[in-house]
């Protein structure tokens, strides 16, 4: 049950993709870049007023609050990428990105994550979504 | 395509990127300020490289109309995506997770792509099989139910 609401997440992600590269066709990557992010402003703002919390500003280091920032890389790299790719192609193109630095991630135990050595298990993996992704790539 | 292919394998390092940065801020301040904070910085941030890149839009070959309306959720979806994966963290082990949002993003897009082309082509089948086995792979043998969700989003 669960799984198939990770399912539709995933439909989510693949309409989201598919919506943003249609708005960077209209208005060019940048600008359609900063509107997406304005669209996601103003709906956090307003599920956060509705039930307004006390919170403190927590004292972290300033790039603790960069994660918005890094946000703005992968709404551009992923409408240029969306806009000029199949969806199909994009998709594998992005999960194989995903894997492959996961896996650098947690070889080196990025940010105090649990390490964990990349293995045969790991590298027969990957091998398998770049080959997937190339046969998408190639054989049209 | 090459040029895209690197950008959308480079898009999979800034997602992993923000979400461990992330991760860090959701402990101290919760889930909804993190996105409000992410959303905050993320706008500004993206308006100013707007306008360092010249503020140039380009011009309409047509008006825009009410048909056009869909191409403006994409920061509804955004907000959706992660609402709900937050929600289904702790109620699915991760890779189980991780597995059912990858099949569903490949499988919607090769449905788009399919009534976009009126076709799908081998090498997607092709393709499609090889992912999953390389997914299915990289999960730990043990397919242990009690497995700690840890952060999956």
């Amino acid at each position: 049950m669960a799984a198939s609401f990770g399912f539709i997440t995933g439909v989510l992600v693949t309409l989201m993709n598919l919506v943003n590269a249609q708005l960077s066709g209209f208005f060019g990557n940048p600008f359609a870049t900063a509107l997406i992010h304005l669209g996601g402003l103003l709906i956090i703002s307003v599920v956060c007023l509705v039930r307004l919390e006390r919170i403190r500003i927590p004292k972290v280091p300033l790039w603790v609050w960069s994660a918005g920032l890094v946000g703005i890389l992968t709404i551009l790299f992923s409408n240029a990428a969306f806009s000029n790719l199949d969806m199909t192609l994009a998709t594998a193109a992005v999960l194989a990105g995903q894997v492959a630095f996961g896996m650098i991630f947690d070889a080196i135990g990025f940010m105090g994550s649990r390490k964990i050595p990349i293995g045969k298990r790991q590298l027969s993996s990957l091998a398998l979504i770049l080959l997937g992704t190339a046969a998408m790539a190639i054989w049209r | 395509m090459a040029i895209s292919l690197i950008l959308a394998f480079l898009s999979g390092l800034t997602i992993l990127l923000a979400r461990t940065i992330n991760s860090q801020l959701r402990s101290r301040i919760g889930m909804k300020y993190t996105l409000l904070a992410n959303y905050l910085t993320g706008t500004i941030g993206a308006f100013l490289v707007f306008l360092i890149g010249g503020g140039r839009i380009p011009t309409f070959d047509r008006p825009l109309s009410l048909r056009d309306a869909p191409a403006f959720l994409g920061g509804f979806f955004g907000i959706l995506v992660v609402g709900l994966s937050a929600f289904l963290v702790p109620r699915l082990p991760a890779y189980i997770l991780t597995l059912a949002i990858f099949l569903g993003q490949l499988f919607s897009g090769m449905i788009v792509d399919l009534v976009r082309d009126g076709r799908t082509p081998i090498g997607k089948i092709v393709g499609f099989v090889l992912i999953f086995s390389g997914l299915i792979v990289s999960f730990p043998p043990k397919r242990d139910s009690a497995d700690s969700a840890e952060e999956t989003e």
